[in-house]
């Protein structure tokens, strides 16, 4: 199937993770799609990373159509939906292809929008098992970093961390005893991808700092990249 | 015939295999745990030879914007069969527009997407421990209730209908009612 897609990019595991399931079944990446939220709150967009997430689309040779937003909700919707008509008349895309997991809030509100400006919405990783994302992730070479942590158990020592198989073992240890989603998919942690089997060139993290706004809540900020050969 | 082995009919185009993944893959998943076996076959692909092999039957949920299905209600004659009613059908959103479209239901194009709060009308095996309090709903389009089906669950439209062994969520349970997935592929 050769469909136009934009995809919904964040920067994140989910965003990247379905680009490459969007290209692998066939289609074209046209654009990837980023709102850059002012509100690190946002309830629809994810703001860390942000700042370097053209480093990932210039690795994944793909145009990024950067649309801002002041992140306030609902408000955020209309902001969406001007991107949206953007990368239909800048890339004639006929469809979307978004990460959205759980969060029937997220999906929903994306569905209404596409559905008002004729657009397919795909979400290929809807209701995924987590155990099993994982696991997909780490089998297909995703590099994922933390970027930021925003609730307890998780503490500043996480933030850059890369969640490989040991990661992952802790991730799951805490919750079982926390009850927190591995996938971060209760807003526990944002990602960032620094590699994947898409970059062409890989991101290396030359230095950063950290914004903590508490003990549990913080993110990886003034962040130094640089794209390196594989 | 099969009662370990459930059938899926994706109702989605058949080269489209993100959609495959978003409303076909969770419904597999659910029943996968349940420790049964399960086979997808796409409607443009149905036989009756195949259908003969099953007790349990789900049409699946489509796309918003996929409707070529429509054009193909033919496929779905088996439902009516008569040699065919002691199979278990299940119809899904897009599922359920087909039962109501081949049973002579007008349209009525109520366009529902997120999450609602369903009134319970009627009780029934379908809804063993399922409170029904939150259902995620994804539809461009609807149909009336065909006169033969009780409606067992509404918003403001029918959202689970029945009729003897055949049931349709206008909803999608793979989202947030798991338990009648389950309940349905236990039927005995």
């Amino acid at each position: 199937m050769n469909e136009n897609l934009g995809i919904l990019f964040s920067g994140g595991k989910d965003s990247n993770y379905v680009t490459y399931l969007a290209k692998n079944a066939g289609n074209t990446i046209s654009c990837l799609i980023t709102l850059s939220s002012k509100n690190p709150n946002s309830y629809m967009f994810q703001s860390v990373g942000n700042e370097i997430i053209d480093m990932q689309a210039k690795s994944l040779g793909i145009p990024l159509l950067r649309h801002n937003t002041e992140g306030e909700k609902e408000k955020e919707l209309e902001d969406l939906k001007q991107a949206l008509i953007l990368a239909k008349q800048n890339y004639n895309i006929t469809g979307i292809c978004t990460g959205a997991i759980k969060s029937c809030y997220q999906a929903s509100r994306i569905q209404k929008i596409c559905l008002e400006l004729n657009l397919v919405c795909y979400n290929p990783i809807w209701q995924i098992d987590e155990d099993k994302y994982m696991n997909e992730l780490l089998r297909d070479k995703f590099e994922i970093s933390i970027f930021g942590i925003f609730s307890y158990p998780f503490e500043k020592p996480m933030l850059g961390k890369i969640i490989d198989k040991v990661q992952l073992d802790k991730l799951k240890q805490l919750r079982t005893e926390f009850k927190i989603s591995i996938a971060g998919e209760g807003g526990e942690y944002e990602s960032f991808i620094l590699d994947s089997p898409m970059f062409k060139q890989k991101l290396v993290i030359k230095s950063f700092e950290t914004k903590m706004d508490s003990e549990n809540s913080g993110i990886i900020t003034n962040c130094d990249v640089e794209l390196v050969e594989k | 015939m099969k009662c370990d082995e459930i059938l899926i009919i994706n109702l989605n185009d058949k080269a489209n295999t993100l959609h495959k993944l978003e409303y076909i893959k969770p419904i597999m998943e659910i029943i996968q745990k349940e420790g049964k076996k399960v086979e997808i076959i796409n409607y443009k692909d149905l036989k009756s030879k195949i259908i003969r092999k099953y007790s349990h039957i789900i049409l699946s949920g489509t796309g918003l914007l996929e409707f070529e299905y429509l054009n193909h209600l033919n496929k779905f004659d088996f439902i009516k069969d008569e040699k065919n009613k002691d199979k278990y059908i299940l119809g899904i959103c897009a599922g359920c527009q087909v039962l109501q479209n081949i049973f002579g239901a007008e349209e009525t194009n109520t366009t529902e997407i997120g999450l609602h709060n369903p009134d319970i009308l009627l009780q029934d095996k379908i809804l063993e421990r399922e409170s029904l309090k939150e259902i995620y709903t994804l539809h461009s389009s609807s149909f009336e209730t065909p006169k033969q089906f009780q409606i067992i669950a509404k918003t403001k439209i029918p959202q689970i209908i029945k009729y003897n062994n055949i049931y349709g969520t206008l909803f999608h349970p793979e989202v947030r009612n798991h338990q009648i997935i389950k309940n349905f592929i236990n039927f005995e």
